[in-house]
């Protein structure tokens, strides 16, 4: 464990130290008066695997980096014979989202066949809901903001056109120098939701915002992971641009985009794309592109199924799902054969948007603090259980700042956090009434953490760790320092206040060089102002 | 031993007066005097026998299961595991499936011995069984077989197992030889053939029927005791019509279609080949109920019955007047006619009824059967499973160059077909229709059965077994047309069917009626096709002059 035994000034002077690290005040897109002449329209076709332990319509594992075709059923190989016997979890889970996602339910939907042959889709084809989903007709209210940019935020709502289930498909590897391919089934009929919206969008901050949410959503319903990097969720997205008052554009699709960044870089890359094209007079090809995050740009890809027809049919080894509650099932219809739903739409989470709206109105929290709040699994909760009768911005400064730093670094989930957390509130509580100071607050919380047992309070006078309130064992010390360091006196009697390059402010010094002498077990403050007092005899 | 009934070969096993393993050996025998008719497409003797010697040890401890040393086939369209399953296609001609079809499984749970996988027209397309890669199946009905022929000639060849290799028919089924061993048989045969071929009359026999011709040759051949179909259009009762014996397709739903290889899946139903219509309730109560693994299979309970005596006074037997079509023959109008006065004379009510939509069955079929045949044959891509192509040009030459080669011309011909009408431009045309078409098909059977008629009396084809030289005059899709008039539209309604033999006709030849039930009442259609199963006395098939 590395402690800091230096105070910088920022943290001296009690400023935030949240600001982040680059800390641009321009907005990401430049300015370019031609494409004030645009109008751009994006639409999202969201795929999310369901957190579910087996397959859509098979008992294999749906596993993340299992050995290769080891998590794969007769079913998922496509062997003659075999039927899909529908995971009824996986059902459950897309209601849940579907109705969190302010979806109308269908009473009743159906499972389609998409066929088009490719060496990882066994079948020759993707059962998928294509005529009848599970629920259409959604609305997401989400919060448009970009991380480099704080006080540019807004509110937008988008609209979800319907949300399916259907199998994923397995993944093939190109092996050009054996010229070969390997294919892999794990991934193989692993149920998947397809969320589509309406082309509500007009740039990539507000389709990342929105995708953003959406993951935030989906690991709230505990539906999804959102593991972006594992590819639990990607995004394709359609995009097109036209001038005001005159008809949509001819659109291209940005396929498997596959973390929120890429999401806003590929879609703000192709408006630019085809705004060029068309300035210089060429025409938008309807086509698929894919992105490489690396150089930044959408490449088309080489697409054979530019006319494809996916021949939709029926999926006929499979019944319609149908969906009650528990007062409108009819009659003799045996509960094993449909879904009620009283019991999957009772105890949805509330939507990210909502708690962002809550704390920033209860608390006058920033837009920034919101988000790390709410984005952080666990926190908010922590956050809501012990903010009563305490100052919210500094606990949530203290979460981020201080208890999330160490809860980070132990890999602590805090949805299973292992400390009560009046513990965390004590911590706190010991911070802000300068019991302990700020340079040990770390300590106490690793401390915390390995002895769950214990209390903060405990932990503290154990480990002596609490401030020394006797001024005149500070004096003395800081006596020790003045005696120590006479340059840096001189230096704060010619007033050298300010840093100079290389330089620290001498005060600075001082306390810094006392604090470590006194374990940090002091204010600076008081420190400051003993200092002060001594320096004004001399 | 081998003309018993199932029914008294499971009662004799059980009281241990037959032993399994005797009674597999004479029908692994029976199997060799009649192999010339190509009912196998796989032979599983080996497989047969050790099950029947497991049966044979449980005879000895009185721990018998219901269906102990029963030996048995079952079309090569269910899979078996470890055991080939070829569907008759080129492309699944080395498919080992990893699982038993629930209907096998079952069967083998119950104690039955396989005997073999059974010949049918390549992925059930076809009422002839002739359009299959191990050549076409032979009706056993007025067949001359070659030992027979032989042995009227005086001439005794070797071993009763030779009998069937000549040349000649290997040729005419279509199998498969190198030139070497061509010759070599050749070279072994030439006299033999010599004389057959004089005695044989000409190289024509009767057609089996189809698809699920090979199983129900092997249940009139004496061969096994029970057999698995499956039953699309007809594809159980027309084989089961033109061998004479019991062909019965059960309401859709009430077993299992999991590790059946899929013809049109909302129209497959697995059938069951017995001799008697009791044997095929007997079967069917061992087969009945939910599986987990096909959803489509009802979920309430299902209930063994046997079948009762009774009697048909309060009967109502409808009479559909559109099947009365062009093309009947004679003798079949004829067992008709005779059949309804014999319900009538016994008491039932017999009233003629309209299923109006019946004539347009035939077209809608081949919509829904084309569509449903292009889906479920994409999986054949030569990647996982199945005949893969050397070409590896890319992946599309290689899918290409199997199927290409995989499929024969009429499965092929399907595959374009389904894929043309579920064309966007044309799904609502086609597809959409014939779904609507289905649907009133399947509501005039519901409309005459809400008018309290309780079984559907009709022929099951149009005519008694054609020969094999017209039949093959003309290609698969007219014959289907043709053949499948009276049985396909009972596939369009789901209800349950079963075709019962009546008489022979003139030239001999089986003449059988079809009973249609209502849907999810199978006992009861079997009780009154029992009934009329005693009243026509068929006289089965004996051939135990080969053994």
């Amino acid at each position: 464990m590395v402690y800091s035994n230096r105070i910088s000034l920022r943290r001296l002077c009690r400023l935030s130290f949240l600001v982040s690290r680059h800390n641009r005040h321009y907005s990401n897109l430049s300015y370019n008066p031609r494409e004030q002449e645009w109008r751009s329209v994006v639409g999202l076709e969201i795929h999310a695997q369901i957190q579910s332990e087996s397959k859509l319509f098979s008992g294999a594992s749906t596993k993340y980096a299992g050995s290769t075709n080891t998590q794969v059923s007769i079913f998922d190989a496509a062997i003659p014979g075999t039927l899909p016997v529908l995971n009824r979890h996986i059902v459950e889970a897309g209601i849940r989202t579907a109705a969190a996602l302010g979806c109308k339910l269908s009473q009743m939907s159906k499972f389609d066949r998409k066929h088009y042959f490719y060496a990882d889709l066994p079948a020759g084809y993707q059962i998928t809901q294509q005529r009848h989903p599970l629920a259409r007709n959604g609305k997401v209210k989400y919060l448009v903001y970009n991380t480099d940019n704080w006080n540019k935020y807004s509110w937008k709502t988008a609209s979800i056109i319907q949300l399916q289930l259907e199998q994923d498909s397995g993944k093939s590897l190109h092996d050009a120098d054996q010229n070969r391919s390997l294919i892999d089934l794990n991934r193989a009929g692993v149920g998947l939701m397809e969320i589509v919206t309406a082309p509500d969008f007009t740039d990539g901050e507000e389709a990342s915002s929105f995708v953003r949410e959406l993951v935030l959503m989906l690991r709230r319903l505990e539906t999804c992971s959102g593991r972006m990097e594992e590819g639990a969720l990607r995004v394709d997205a359609n995009i097109s641009v036209h001038r005001p008052g005159e008809p949509l554009g001819v659109r291209t699709e940005v396929k498997n985009l596959n973390s929120v960044k890429s999401v806003g870089r590929a879609i703000d890359y192709e408006i630019k794309r085809q705004i060029g094209e068309l300035e210089s007079g060429r025409e938008i090809v309807n086509e698929t592109r894919s992105f490489d995050a690396q150089s930044g740009q959408t490449i088309a890809m080489r697409d054979k199924e530019k006319l494809q027809d996916y021949r939709f049919m029926p999926e006929p080894n499979l019944l319609p799902v149908f969906l009650y509650d528990s007062k409108s099932v009819p009659m003799g219809v045996d509960p094993a054969n449909v879904i009620i739903t009283d019991h999957l739409l009772q105890g949805l989470p509330s939507s990210p948007s909502k708690s962002y709206e809550r704390i920033h109105d209860d608390h006058k929290i920033s837009i920034r603090n919101c988000v790390i709040l709410v984005n952080e699994d666990g926190l908010l909760k922590i956050f809501d259980e012990i903010v009563e009768r305490r100052d919210a911005k500094a606990l949530i400064n203290f979460l981020i700042a201080d208890f999330l730093g160490v809860a980070h670094a132990r890999d602590i989930n805090l949805l299973q956090c292992p400390v009560p957390f009046r513990h965390i509130a004590e911590v706190f509580d010991m911070k802000t009434n300068r019991y302990i100071s700020n340079d040990n607050v770390t300590q106490v919380l690793e401390l915390m953490f390995d002895f769950p047992n214990k209390t903060p309070g405990e932990i503290v006078k154990e480990k002596e760790l609490e401030n020394i309130q006797d001024l005149e064992v500070l004096q003395a010390e800081c006596e020790k320092t003045l005696l120590k360091h006479p340059n840096v006196v001189q230096r704060w009697k010619v007033g050298q206040q300010k840093e100079k390059k290389g330089r620290q402010d001498p005060m600075l010094k001082l306390v810094n060089t006392t604090m470590t002498a006194l374990n940090n077990r002091a204010n600076p403050l008081v420190l400051i102002s003993i200092f002060e007092k001594l320096l004004s005899k001399k | 031993m081998l003309s018993l009934t199932l029914k008294e070969v499971i009662h004799q096993i059980q009281q241990g007066k037959i032993c399994a393993k005797e009674l597999c050996e004479k029908c692994i025998a029976r199997a060799a005097r009649v192999k010339e008719l190509n009912a196998f497409t796989t032979e599983t003797h080996n497989i047969a026998k050790k099950q029947a010697s497991a049966s044979a040890e449980r005879q000895a401890t009185h721990a018998t299961l219901p269906l102990d040393g029963v030996p048995v086939a079952v079309k090569d369209n269910f899979c078996t595991k470890g055991i080939r399953t070829t569907c008759a296609s080129h492309m699944l001609e080395s498919f080992l499936p990893p699982y038993n079809a629930t209907m096998v499984e079952k069967l083998l749970n119950n104690g039955a011995c396989l005997l073999g996988k059974t010949n049918l027209d390549e992925f059930g397309m076809g009422c002839g069984s002739i359009d299959s890669i191990y050549g076409p199946v032979r009706n056993p009905w007025n067949y001359h077989f070659v030992c027979q022929s032989l042995e009227e000639a005086g001439l005794q060849l070797g071993s009763k197992e030779s009998h069937s290799m000549t040349y000649s028919q290997l040729k005419a089924r279509g199998i498969h030889m190198s030139a070497q061993s061509r010759s070599k048989v050749l070279r072994q045969t030439r006299e033999a053939e010599k004389m057959t071929e004089d005695v044989h009359c000409g190289s024509d026999w009767y057609i089996a029927g189809g698809s699920s011709g090979g199983s129900a040759v092997a249940v009139a051949s004496g061969v096994c005791f029970g057999a698995l179909g499956s039953d699309t259009g007809g594809s159980v009762r027309n084989p089961a019509s033109y061998c004479g014996v019991v062909g019965f397709k059960p309401t859709y739903g009430r077993l299992s279609r999991h590790g059946l290889i899929p013809l049109v899946n909302s129209l497959d139903v697995p059938g069951i080949f017995t001799r008697t219509v009791e044997d095929a309730a007997i079967l069917f109560n061992h087969l009945g109920g939910h599986d987990v693994n096909d959803s489509t299979t009802v979920s309430d309970p299902f209930h063994k019955q046997d079948l009762p005596d009774i009697s048909i006074k309060d009967l109502c037997i409808g009479i559909p007047k559109e099947y009365h079509s062009p093309g009947i023959s004679e003798e079949i109008l004829n067992a008709w006619k005779w059949a309804a006065d014999l319900f009538e004379k016994a008491g039932a009510k017999v009233i003629q009824v309209s299923l109006p939509h019946t004539q347009y069955s035939i077209v809608c079929y081949s919509v829904l059967c084309c569509c449903e045949v292009a889906s479920n044959m994409a999986r054949y891509d030569g990647i996982e499973f199945g005949y893969r192509a050397e070409n590896n040009e890319s992946t599309e030459e290689l899918i290409a160059a199997s199927r290409h080669y995989g499929f024969n011309d009429v499965v092929q011909g399907r595959i374009f077909a389904g894929n043309y009408f579920l064309l966007r431009q044309n799904y609502e045309k086609y597809f959409m229709k014939a779904q609507k078409v289905r649907r009133l098909i399947s509501e005039d059977f519901q409309k005459v059965y809400s008018k309290k008629v309780d079984i559907l009396l009709t022929p099951t084809t149009p005519t008694e077994a054609p020969l094999y030289s017209w039949f093959s005059e003309q290609d698969n899709r007219t014959r289907t047309a043709e053949q499948d008039v009276y049985t396909q539209p009972v596939n369009m309604a789901g209800v349950p069917a079963v075709s019962v033999p009546v008489r022979l006709s003139q030239a001999g030849l089986p003449v059988s009626l079809q009973l249609i039930g209502q849907s999810f009442k199978d006992h009861d259609l079997l009780t009154v096709a029992k009934w009329f199963e005693q009243q026509v006395k068929f006289p089965r098939l004996d051939l135990s002059y080969l053994d």
